[in-house]
C-alpha cells in the first residue's frame, strides 16, 4: 500500500533519503524479494565474519587425515567408501553442526539479534533465511570434506577404481544432504538454546560422549542398534549403511537402511528447527 | 496486508495500558502515551524506571504483558517492512567486534532492501566515512553509538526511536545530536528519545514524557513542567522565630527552619520576604530566591524509586551511595535534591511522597553549605 507522508522523504539536510514514499511501501512479509534480501544478509553475516573456514579447514583435513589413515591400515577391511563415510559421518559433519550453532547463537552473543529483528518483517522470516544459509553452507562443507576425504584417499595409495569410485561419490553426495541437515539442526537447536557456549559445549557432549555410551551400551545388549535411531547414529547410519558394511565387523547387524536413517536425521533437524522457532517466536530481546 | 488495520502513515506513537511484567518484577504498569510526529518527544526516566523496556516493547522486541503500542496505527511485527518506516538505535553494543563497519552495514541494507550504497550514505551522515573499513572492535563507544545511528537510518525512517543516544558521545558530537534529531523532526517526522538525565535533552525535545518506577508521572511539555513549581526563598536573619510568625500571619505558612539558622520559605517571592521583613522590623542579613529548576523538578518526581524500595529488606534495590542519584550532595545547585539520599534522617518519615514541594532545610543543608 502507499500512503503519502507529510515531509517523509529525500531531500532534507539532515538525512539523505534514499527515495521519496520509501517508507510506507508495505511489500507482503513472505514475498520472494523479502525472503531473498534476508537471505543475502544471512549470507554476508556468515561470510564477513572469520567462523565460517575456522570450521572448515579442520572439516576438510580431519576427512583427509581419517582416509589417509585408514588406507594406510592394512589390517582393517576398509573400503573406500566405508572410509569415506567414516570420515564424513563421524568426523567432518561435527563442524557442520558447529557452524549452524554459531550462525544462530552469534546473534545473541554479539548482541545483532536485536537489529536482525527489527530489520526484518518477523521472527520466522529470519529463521528460515538462517535455516537455508546454513542448509546451504553446510552442503559446501559436506561437498569441500569430500574433496579431502578423496585425497586422503589418493594420498595413501588406496585402490579407488570402478565401482569402488562410484560408491565412494554415492556416500560423498548422501554426505551433502547430512551435512547440510546438520547445519540445519544446529541452527534449531541454536535458536532454542541462545547461548553460545552452552549450545556448542552441549551437542557435543551429547554427540561424542552420551551418543557413544548409549550405542556401546546397547550393542552389549539384545537391544540391537537402537542408536541408529538417535541424532547423531541416525545421520552416521545414512553413510555407514550406504556404504555397504559396518566399520569394525558387525555387533547386532544394522539397525535402519539407510534412506531410512535419512529420513529419520530429517525429522530430528525439523523438530529442532520448529522447537527453535517456537522459542524465538516467545522470547523478549532485552 | 497481513493483520488487522491499515498502515495510516501518520508516524504517530501510541502507547496504551502498557503493563510488562518479568515475573516478579513489573517493569512498567499501564502507561499511556502518544508521541506525535513533527516534534522531538524526550522518554525521561532514572534507571530502571522502565524506559527501555518501553521502547522494546514498541519495536516488538518484548511482547507486553497488557496493553499494546501502535506506530502508524498498527503493530510493529504488522508493518510489513519495518525498517523503512522505523529506525531504532538500543544499544552501543550491537556490533558482532570482528566485522567491519560497512559490512555491518550491508547486512542490513540487504535485509531491508535497500541499495547498498546507502551503507555510505550513512557513514558519511554520521562522520564515520574513514572508519567503514576499520574493524567495530575498534571503536570508542562514541563512534559505535555513530554507527548504531547510522544502522537506524538505514531504511530512511519516518520514526526514529533512539535509547540513550548521547552516552558515550563527547560535546561536540552531543551538540550534532542535538542538531540532527531538531531536523530530522522539522521534516515531519518522529523523534522518540529516552534519556536518564533532563540536561542532556532539555534543549532539544518540544514535550517530555516521564516515567518513574514504570508509571507515567508527567506528560507535556517542558514549560508546563516548570510552570508548576514554586520559587523558594531562603533567608538569613537575626530573629527567624518573629519572621516566621509575620510571613505566617500574611499567609505563608509553608515555611522551614534550615541548620545554619535560617528559612526556607516556599510560596512566596523574596519582594514578599522583603516587606514583611521590614514590618516585621526583623534584620535581614542574606536573601536568596531559587528558582525551582526543571532538573530539581525531574528529580522530585521521580524521588519516589529509591526511597520505596529501600524499606523492601532483602529482594529490594540497595541504596546507591551518597552522591550517587542524590546530586543534593556533591552537585552545586540542587538543593532540593538532597532527601533523596536513602537513609537519610530527614527523609525516613517521607516515604515516596510524590511530589515536589520544596524540601525540608533541615536535613540537606549541612551538604549544601558550600555551593550556597
Amino acid at each position: 500500500m502507499s500512503v503519502p507522508v507529510p515531509g517523509h522523504g529525500s531531500g532534507s539536510g539532515a538525512a539523505p533519503a534514499a527515495g521519496p514514499g520509501a517508507g510506507v511501501a508495505n511489500p507482503s512479509a513472505w514475498s520472494p524479494k523479502t525472503l531473498l534480501g534476508l537471505l543475502v544478509a544471512e549470507l554476508r553475516k556468515t561470510l564477513s565474519t572469520a567462523a565460517w573456514w575456522a570450521l572448515l579447514v579442520p572439516a576438510g583435513l580431519i576427512a583427509l587425515l581419517v582416509t589417509l589413515v585408514t588406507a594406510e591400515a592394512a589390517g582393517l577391511a576398509f573400503t573406500p567408501s566405508l572410509a569415506q563415510s567414516l570420515a564424513l559421518g563421524s568426523f567432518s559433519a561435527k563442524f557442520a553442526v558447529v557452524l549452524g550453532l554459531v550462525c544462530a547463537t552469534a546473534e545473541s552473543r554479539h548482541r545483532t539479534l536485536a537489529t536482525s529483528y527489527l530489520t526484518a518483517p518477523g521472527r520466522p522470516q529470519l529463521l528460515v533465511a538462517k535455516v537455508v544459509v546454513a542448509a546451504v553452507l553446510g552442503a559446501g562443507y559436506g561437498l569441500f570434506s569430500a574433496v579431502f576425504g578423496l585425497l586422503g584417499m589418493v594420498f595413501g595409495g588406496g585402490q579407488v577404481t570402478g565401482s569402488e569410485l562410484g560408491s565412494v561419490f554415492e556416500v560423498s553426495a548422501v554426505a551433502l544432504v547430512v551435512f547440510a541437515l546438520w547445519a540445519v539442526l544446529g541452527v534449531g537447536l541454536g535458536t532454542l538454546v541462545n547461548n553460545q557456549l552452552a549450545a556448542i559445549v552441549g551437542v557435543l557432549v551429547y554427540l561424542l560422549l552420551v551418543e557413544q555410551i548409549i550405542g556401546g551400551l546397547a550393542s552389549l545388549s539384545n537391544l540391537g542398534r537402537i542408536d541408529d535411531y538417535l541424532p547423531g547414529g541416525s545421520a552416521t547410519a545414512s553413510l555407514t549403511g550406504l556404504a555397504g558394511s559396518e566399520p569394525f565387523g558387525t555387533f547386532g547387524g544394522f539397525g535402519v537402511p539407510w534412506w531410512l536413517a535419512l529420513l529419520i536425521f530429517f525429522g530430528y533437524a525439523l523438530v529442532a528447527v520448529l522447537a527453535g522457532a517456537a522459542a524465538a517466536q516467545r522470547r523478549d530481546i532485552n | 496486508m497481513n493483520g488487522r488495520g491499515n498502515n495510516d502513515g501518520s508516524g504517530r506513537i501510541v502507547v496504551r495500558n502498557l503493563t510488562k511484567r518479568f515475573g516478579p518484577v513489573e517493569a512498567v504498569r499501564d502507561l499511556s502515551f502518544t508521541v506525535e510526529p513533527g516534534q522531538v518527544t524526550g522518554f525521561l526516566g532514572p534507571n530502571g524506571a522502565g524506559k527501555t523496556t518501553t521502547l522494546r516493547a514498541a519495536l516488538g522486541l518484548i511482547t507486553p504483558s497488557e496493553g499494546e503500542i501502535t506506530i502508524n496505527g498498527i503493530r510493529y511485527d504488522q508493518l510489513g517492512s519495518p525498517a523503512t518506516v522505523v529506525g531504532a538505535l538500543l544499544d552501543s553494543n550491537g556490533f558482532h567486534r570482528s566485522r567491519k563497519a560497512r559490512a555491518h552495514l550491508r547486512i542490513y541494507t540487504a535485509a531491508i532492501g535497500v541499495a547498498d550504497q546507502r551503507a555510505d550514505e550513512v557513514l558519511a551522515l554520521v562522520g564515520l566515512s574513514d572508519a567503514a573499513n576499520r574493524k567495530i572492535g575498534g571503536f570508542s563507544l562514541g563512534m559505535r553509538q555513530r554507527l548504531a545511528l547510522a544502522t537506524a537510518l538505514l531504511g530512511d525512517p519516518q520514526v526514529l526511536i533512539l535509547d540513550e543516544p548521547g552516552s558515550g558521545l563527547d560535546p561536540e558530537g552531543v551538540a550534532w545530536l542535538r542538531g540532527f534529531m531538531r531536523s530530522f523532526a522539522s521534516t515531519g517526522r518522529t523523534v522518540l528519545v529516552s534519556s536518564h538525565q533532563l540536561a542532556e535533552i532539555a534543549q532539544t525535545v518540544d514535550q517530555v514524557v516521564i516515567i518513574s518506577q514504570g508509571t507515567r508521572v508527567f506528560e507535556g511539555k517542558l514549560e508546563q513542567l516548570r510552570g508548576d513549581t514554586q520559587d523558594r526563598v531562603h533567608v538569613r536573619c537575626a530573629d527567624p522565630a518573629r519572621l516566621a510568625t509575620a510571613l505566617a500571619e500574611h499567609g505563608v505558612t509553608d515555611i522551614q527552619h534550615t541548620p545554619d539558622d535560617g528559612l526556607m520559605i516556599t510560596g512566596a517571592p523574596s519582594t514578599t520576604v522583603g516587606d514583611v521583613a521590614l514590618a516585621a522590623g526583623v534584620a535581614i542579613y542574606a536573601m536568596a530566591q531559587e528558582r525551582t529548576d526543571l532538573e530539581q523538578q525531574f528529580l522530585a518526581l521521580t524521588a519516589g524509586q529509591y526511597q520505596a524500595r529501600v524499606p523492601q529488606g532483602p529482594g529490594g534495590y540497595l541504596p546507591p551511595p551518597a552522591g550517587f542519584g542524590a546530586p543534593g550532595a556533591g552537585m552545586p545547585g540542587f538543593p532540593g535534591a538532597a532527601p533523596d539520599q536513602p537513609g537519610f534522617p530527614g527523609t525516613a518519615g517521607m516515604p515516596g511522597q510524590p511530589v515536589p514541594p520544596a524540601f525540608p532545610g533541615q536535613s540537606g543543608a549541612p551538604n549544601q553549605e558550600g555551593p550556597r
